[in-house]
């Protein structure tokens, strides 16, 4: 293509006729709702962590959220809103904070015997905020994985891979594992495998020696039951952790890295097998929606608390 | 002026541009609008911080293209069941304009990525770094891509370009 052909290209977008742009419905409104929503999320999530711990969509939370909104479905922006509750949920019993996380470390332990032997969930001490905990540690005798789960719905936001700081996994001995999609018992897994640079999670890349040292590595999985027809019934569950120390130029920028990011040479704490077999326990919807209204519980004492202090 | 407020006139104000944007992309209006309506989205989560963005439009822009990409990425993996895909909308006019719908299917014909490439550095104008900058890949790829793609497009418009070339 020779620039004069390029230039011919250029003329023809330049040409072309857009400036009727039909709109059949309110794009604003429903975005406005969505990102609401999100922006009560994200107070939950990963906090100062970011990149490649990437915020969780809460999907089935809306479905479990007690006090009468029970039933109405995740609605994101991209799909035109036709049946959302306007209304205002009604108002639920304060649960102490302690209370809330006892219950939440109870359930994570009800789940260790479907974990390999060794193995604990438990709540990242950094990032708890009314008692729930959204980002959780992963931890086996090799080491630990910082983690999320949820339930899939079509906004939840994929890692992306091949981006500027994110790269994606190809096998190593350390780490074999790489993005693809294999049969597990009871379903299948989708698996994302993706390296990050050192930079990706430091506010001066000027204070690490090598920036684009691939330290962390993340593994998002997506359990897909057999026969499911409902995306809802999916659940995905994102680790991630450093997988070589962080290179800092002089004094370490973060205190904590290993409790901040999770540490484990081998990648992530739990192989996709294992999250197969963690994800059909017999248990695991029960625990996994008991969860979800703790989420939903913290969330909205959150919420009461900034509507209360604000006025 | 509360935050939505001023989200909503922000929004309202740059709609038509962004619809135009993301029907090149998406080679159709529902979608473009399903795609300008998730990158609002995506705006109004981050407003608070946006909003004191040096260039707001640029920035919005970017939040298009790459929230166009994102979803591309999942539908690759994405299964619909049956039962949960929607009726079908009412169809929309699509361009009455032949140049107009020449080039969107030609560009229907690339890979998204080379399709977000060559939007951006055609119709909005972008320079390579800026291209890079808007979708997080570097200047490199952006020039084989632009190469690549423009050798996919010269096949495809060989007729709008001799029409062009006449004219």
């Amino acid at each position: 293509m020779t620039e004069y052909e390029a230039e011919n290209v250029r003329t023809l977008f330049q040409d072309a006729d857009l400036d009727d742009v039909p709109t059949t419905r309110d794009l604003i409104g429903p975005a406005v709702a969505w990102g609401s929503g999100r922006r009560r999320r994200d107070r939950w999530t990963a906090l100062g962590v970011t990149g490649a711990v990437a915020a969780v969509a809460v999907a089935g939370v809306v479905a479990l959220r007690p006090g009468g909104e029970g039933g109405s479905k995740a609605v994101g922006p991209g799909v035109s809103v036709q049946n959302q509750s306007t209304a205002k949920p009604s108002p639920v019993k304060p649960i102490a904070p302690a209370l809330i996380a006892t219950r939440q470390q109870e359930l994570l332990d009800s789940l260790r015997p479907y974990l390999p032997a060794g193995d604990r969930i438990t709540c990242q001490s950094m990032n708890q905020m009314n008692g729930f905990c959204q980002l959780l540690t992963f931890t086996s005798p090799t080491g630990t994985s910082t983690a999320q789960w949820n339930a899939y719905n079509q906004f939840y936001e994929d890692g992306p891979a091949d981006t500027k700081y994110e790269h994606e996994h190809t096998a190593t001995a350390a780490i074999p594992l790489v993005s693809g999609t294999i049969d597990a018992p009871g379903g299948n897994i989708r698996i994302q495998s993706t390296d990050a640079e050192a930079q990706i999670n430091v506010s001066e890349k000027q204070s690490l020696t090598d920036p684009a040292a691939l330290t962390f590595h993340t593994a998002q999985y997506v359990f897909t039951p057999t026969g499911a027809t409902d995306p809802a019934k999916s659940v995905v569950l994102e680790q991630t952790e450093l997988v070589r120390e962080m290179p800092w130029k002089g004094k370490p920028q973060v205190a904590d890295a290993h409790g901040l990011w999770g540490f484990n040479p081998t990648g992530p704490v739990l192989s996709p097998e294992q999250f197969a077999k963690l994800v059909t326990a017999p248990i695991f919807p029960s625990v996994f929606q008991q969860l979800a209204a703790l989420q939903a519980q913290a969330d909205r004492q959150g919420i009461q608390q900034q509507s209360s202090s604000s006025h | 002026m509360r935050d939505e407020d001023e989200f909503r006139e922000f929004a309202a104000s740059r709609q038509k541009q962004l619809l135009r944007t993301a029907y090149l992309l998406c080679g159709d209006w529902h979608g473009a609008e399903d795609l300008v309506q998730t990158t609002f989205g995506q705006l109004y989560r981050t407003w608070r911080r946006f909003r004191r963005v040096e260039h707001p439009d640029a920035y919005a822009k970017q939040a298009l293209y790459r929230c166009y990409l994102t979803s591309k990425r999942k539908k690759r993996f994405a299964t619909v069941p049956i039962d949960s895909v929607a009726e079908p909308a009412a169809p929309v006019a699509q361009t009455s304009d032949e140049r107009a719908g020449a080039l969107v299917a030609a560009l229907a014909g690339l890979p998204e990525r080379a399709r977000a490439v060559v939007v951006l550095r055609f119709w909005e104008d972008y320079s390579v770094a800026q291209t890079a900058e808007a979708l997080g890949i570097s200047q490199g790829t952006v020039k084989s891509q632009t190469s690549r793609a423009l050798g996919m497009l010269r096949v495809r418009i060989a007729e709008t370009l001799s029409d062009i070339r006449r004219d």
